[in-house]
């Protein structure tokens, strides 16, 4: 079952960091999952954010409108999976991001909305998941 | 552990340079252009081609008693010819109707239309020279009330270029003739004097035909020889410079400020609850490592809620939650000190709370390092 699964979901290409063990075929299984998971955890974050891409907030600041979305930095998202000191098989997932914060600043919501949208504020996220009976916990 | 990013890593340089590039800019300096604009849309030409222009012209003598004529040297035409061929070298490229035309008598040699450095030249190059000048007297008044009607014809803003050694010896007197255009055009008409005057009455008739509007640009003819002069009196009859500010100079502004945060959403969060289980002791202790590595930054706690429950209840629900984190990672070694909570409630939705994905995104626990 695990070889089959190997051979459908192709290698997360690793580019930095070090291996101190080698990969059980487990781990590599896990971490294929976890690749997965934090694909559809970025999606999740982006389309839920209150204001977004297709849902821009604008606010009356008595000087004119700000424009406002949020959006992750698809290029800044990073993971990793830890095997834990907790019994065997047990992993947790460390998905680190940034979300940046746009804002556009004209007289009118219309003009507002033209843009050009500029970045005012960024958060590097790392978020910590669980691995749970072959599960990621979300 | 292996890290592994979803897209390739920038090195670091490349990364610095497309965050400044990404990031927002701010004005500084402003680069400025110029920008050449006619100072009329009809520029006329309007040469005394009357018998005093076949003769010499006006010789370095002061003396009255100089002779008027010097066979050996140019006529006054020929010097015409020479400087208006040179102005009309010195013309920039700009648009308007141009015409050529001669008093004494009055004859069109270019019709209002189109400038053409070339035409120009051609009409320049028509003009007669060495012709007889027995009986060839100068009407200067009658041949610019023939110019009026040109100048009727004409659109918007004019300059008549008047050649003239400032004598009229027959017809009416061109003063009151001038004089009566500008109160007919007003601010559309400009005469300017392109002057051969020598004697005392002719340099007065000049200088009267000069003085009637301040718009009007008057050079001896001597001085046109001269390439800076002409150019300047070039300058100051055909065109106007403008400064056209460009587009603001942008520079890169300073980086937009990044904070840093741990955030927490499974940690049994579910609806009312805010105990830590003990399956997700591994979650909170590489929290408390993260937080050990990094031992100059004070933390905050923060937690907050979705948006289902009364706002007071939020409130305490989101500031149990963080104690109960604090708690935990205070046990595992992190100074107390160092750490403190906050509850927000649902008063800071990061996320949509009319989607269950949203609301259970909402419900979370944010360890932020100031």
């Amino acid at each position: 079952m695990i070889a089959v699964l190997l051979l459908a979901v192709p290698l997360p290409s690793a580019a930095s960091g070090f291996d101190t063990l080698p990969a059980s075929s487990q781990t590599i299984y896990v971490e294929q999952q976890f690749a997965l998971f934090s694909q559809n955890w970025i999606e999740k974050i982006d389309r839920n954010f209150h204001s977004r891409i297709g849902n821009v907030e604008f606010v009356n600041n008595g000087a004119g409108y700000v424009g406002r979305y949020m959006q992750v930095d698809r290029d800044s998202v990073a993971w990793s999976v830890k095997q834990t000191s907790i019994g065997p098989g047990n992993f947790i997932g460390i998905l680190e991001y940034t979300e940046w914060t746009y804002e556009s600043v004209a007289d009118t919501q219309t003009a507002a909305a033209l843009g050009p949208f500029v970045p005012v504020h960024g958060r590097k996220v790392t978020e910590i998941f669980q691995y749970h009976a072959n599960r990621w916990l979300e | 552990m292996s890290k592994h990013v979803l897209k390739p890593l920038f090195s670091l340089v490349a990364l610095l340079g497309l965050l400044a590039l990404c990031l927002g800019v701010s004005t500084t300096a402003v680069a400025q252009t110029e920008r050449i604009v006619p100072k009329a849309e009809n520029f006329l030409f309007f040469v005394d081609h009357s018998g005093s222009m076949a003769m010499s012209a006006p010789s370095e003598s002061k003396s009255s008693l100089a002779a008027r004529h010097d066979p050996n040297k140019q006529e006054k035409i020929e010097v015409t010819k020479e400087v208006l061929k040179a102005i009309n070298n010195d013309i920039p490229d700009i648009t308007f109707t141009a015409g050529l035309y001669t008093y004494g008598p009055f004859q069109e040699y270019i019709g209002p239309s189109p400038y053409a450095k070339d035409r120009l030249n051609q009409g320049f190059d028509g003009l007669k020279t060495q012709y007889d000048i027995f009986g060839r007297l100068t009407p200067m008044g009658l041949g610019l009330k023939s110019l009026d009607a040109v100048v009727g014809s004409l659109s918007q803003r004019r300059a008549v270029i008047l050649v003239t050694d400032g004598e009229s010896n027959i017809g009416p007197k061109p003063l009151p003739v001038v004089q009566d255009m500008y109160a007919k055009y007003g601010d559309n008409i400009c005469f300017h004097v392109i002057s051969f005057a020598q004697t005392a009455a002719e340099k007065a008739l000049v200088e009267q035909i000069a003085a009637i509007n301040p718009c009007t640009v008057s050079a001896d003819v001597k001085d046109l020889l001269d390439d800076g002069k002409r150019a300047d009196f070039v300058r100051k009859v055909f065109y106007d410079v403008e400064i056209i500010p460009a587009a603001p100079v942008v520079q890169p502004a300073p980086p937009a400020p990044v904070e840093e945060v741990i955030v927490f959403r499974n940690v049994n969060f579910d609806f009312d609850k805010y105990n830590i289980k003990p399956e997700f002791a591994p979650l909170l202790k590489e929290a408390a490592e993260i937080i050990k590595a990094r031992p100059g930054k004070r933390v905050v706690v923060d937690g907050h809620t979705c948006n289902i429950g009364p706002a007071v209840y939020n409130m305490g629900l989101s500031e149990r939650r963080a104690s109960s984190v604090r708690s935990f990672l205070v046990n595992e070694g992190v100074p107390a000190d160092r750490i403190t909570t906050q509850g927000f409630g649902l008063t800071q939705p990061r996320f949509d709370n009319n989607t269950r994905e949203g609301r259970s995104l909402n419900r979370r626990v944010e360890i932020r390092f100031e």
